[in-house]
């Protein structure tokens, strides 16, 4: 059982029934804060609107390739295509790896690669090939996403084959995959009195998880702690400075559907 | 495996909900308001450093400004040297050092301000306080750590030590039950809580039974008024007092 979506984006996709707690709950994009970047092919064009990355599960990342049928040839397998690729990066995406099948994948890493799935249509214009039955129509090229690389195009020494696609497509500020299953404990970093509002900066914070402020008057009690109404901005948590003594900030586990 | 894709996906909804698994952040943090009814009070230091419990806050940082006007002022006394910072207009604290009557610089650099939990500072309200109570917002983080406050014993009646003292506790400290001395108060000994124009609310401390810390009132017996000392010692939380020592020696300590 599986499910990805757009992580923080509310923008959710998915399948069947809720994400149970020992699934495994994957993150992973090519955003980058850089406007001016974003992912390319080899040839250096930025990639196209609906263009595919896959989540990977790869155990042995120099005999790791992706087939033009956008199946694996050894080295491990392909979990996920995600058509989703939108102004030159892949969004954030999260994904579910149940617990049962996250059980079958042992002495390997999680891993995403961009794939160049580029053809010319029926009019001569180049556009992506898309999925079918979960795998890409066609795969040219596929390079690995690596956090703050981009993609070394190593393909010459793959020896690529007319069914193994080569590298790379080069995403511009890749990402590694982010395991989100486990949910820390927030912690709150600084409290500043701003005017009628208390601003409570938190870190520790997951995309996973919903938040909400807790407010007591009694420290020594924290059961008895109970919401106050808040406005979470990224890390800033404000709430009414008339609205407690005591803070903590509680985040609950989101359920996903997958 | 099958793979399942956006493309076939895209019409079902993930519905984020609260589910049963939750984390709370390790540390709390608090706000504590000070209602002031005098110009120049003692401010209790409850919290420590915001992000690290085991240092001291920055008297700084412990105190809002924005409610607070221009020329209002923060004084410390740490390491035998008073420190003091005055707002500005901009609603920042200046460090600016304390004068004698002469108009002299003296006390210790301004700009180191971490204040510990169980010390006191003072805050002077600027202008003067007139009827209006007015209120000071301490905040930083909370600490379940005890905290002391030395108390300086010596002197005499005619030549008393003062100690500045606060609670750090948030909530009112009764001086006898819960407050740890590890010294018996000399029977001359005074807690004073300093007041605007009257006289300072003054504790003394009695030995034996149905004694403690207490005040001593004029009461009207018959037709003559006798002083009636009577047992109770509550500091509000956030405020403090001072320690006023007429004998023995050494150091003591108060344990919160």
């Amino acid at each position: 059982m599986k499910k990805i979506m757009f992580a923080l984006g509310v923008i959710g996709l998915s399948v069947a029934a809720v994400a149970a707690v020992n699934d495994t709950l994957l993150m992973f994009s090519t955003l980058s804060s850089d406007p001016d970047t974003y992912d390319t092919y080899m040839d250096g064009e930025k990639v196209l609107d609906g263009e595919c990355y896959a989540l990977c599960y790869v155990t042995d990342a120099d005999a790791f390739k992706i087939k033009a049928d956008g199946t694996a040839d050894g080295g491990g397998e392909v979990l996920l295509t995600a058509p989703v690729a939108k102004d030159g990066h892949c969004p954030n995406l999260l994904y579910v790896v149940d617990a049962a099948k996250a059980e079958t994948l042992k002495g390997g890493a999680y891993a995403v690669y961009l794939l160049d799935t580029r053809v010319k249509d029926a009019a001569g214009n180049t556009v992506v090939a898309g999925v079918e039955n979960g795998k890409a129509k066609v795969v040219n090229r596929f390079g690995k996403v690596v956090e703050g690389e981009k993609a070394v195009a190593e393909d010459s020494e793959k020896k690529a084959t007319d069914t193994i696609a080569q590298l790379p497509a080069a995403p511009a500020n890749g990402s590694q995959v982010q395991d989100l299953s486990v949910i820390d404990n927030p912690t709150i970093t600084a409290i500043k009195v701003d005017g009628a509002n208390i601003k409570l900066t938190v870190a520790d914070l997951s995309p996973a998880a919903d938040y909400k402020v807790l407010t007591g008057t009694d420290v020594a009690n924290p059961n008895l702690f109970t919401e106050v109404p808040a406005t979470i901005d990224g890390s800033t948590f404000t709430v009414s400075k008339d609205a407690g003594k005591f803070f903590k900030v509680k985040g609950m586990r989101r359920e996903f559907k997958k | 495996m099958k793979v399942k894709t956006l493309a076939c996906l895209c019409a079902l909804a993930a519905i984020p909900a609260f589910g049963t698994e939750a984390v709370t952040s390790g540390n709390t943090f608090g706000v504590l308001k000070v209602t002031c009814s005098a110009t120049n009070v003692i401010i209790a230091t409850p919290w420590v450093k915001c992000g690290d419990a085991t240092s001291a806050v920055s008297v700084t940082d412990l105190v809002m400004t924005d409610n607070l006007a221009e020329g209002d002022e923060i004084i410390i006394y740490t390491n035998s040297a008073f420190k003091r910072w005055v707002l500005n207009s901009s609603k920042q604290w200046v460090g600016t050092p304390v004068t004698d009557a002469t108009g002299t610089a003296a006390g210790g650099d301004p700009a180191t301000s971490a204040i510990a939990r169980g010390l006191a500072f003072r805050f002077i309200k600027s202008g003067g306080y007139t009827s209006d109570s007015y209120d000071l917002y301490l905040y930083g983080q909370n600490t379940e750590a005890t905290a002391t406050s030395q108390i300086a014993r010596g002197g005499s009646a005619a030549s008393p030590v003062y100690s500045l003292v606060a609670s750090p506790k948030t909530t009112a400290a009764n001086l006898n039950d819960g407050v740890t001395f590890n010294f018996d108060p000399n029977a001359a000994d005074e807690i004073r809580v300093p007041r605007d124009n009257l006289p300072d609310v003054v504790y003394t401390y009695k030995t034996g039974e149905g004694g403690g810390w207490g005040t001593s009132v004029k009461t009207k017996v018959g037709s003559v008024y006798k002083k009636m000392w009577t047992v109770g010692c509550t500091i509000p939380a956030g405020t403090g007092f001072w320690y006023v020592s007429k004998g023995a020696s050494g150091t003591g300590t108060i344990t919160w």
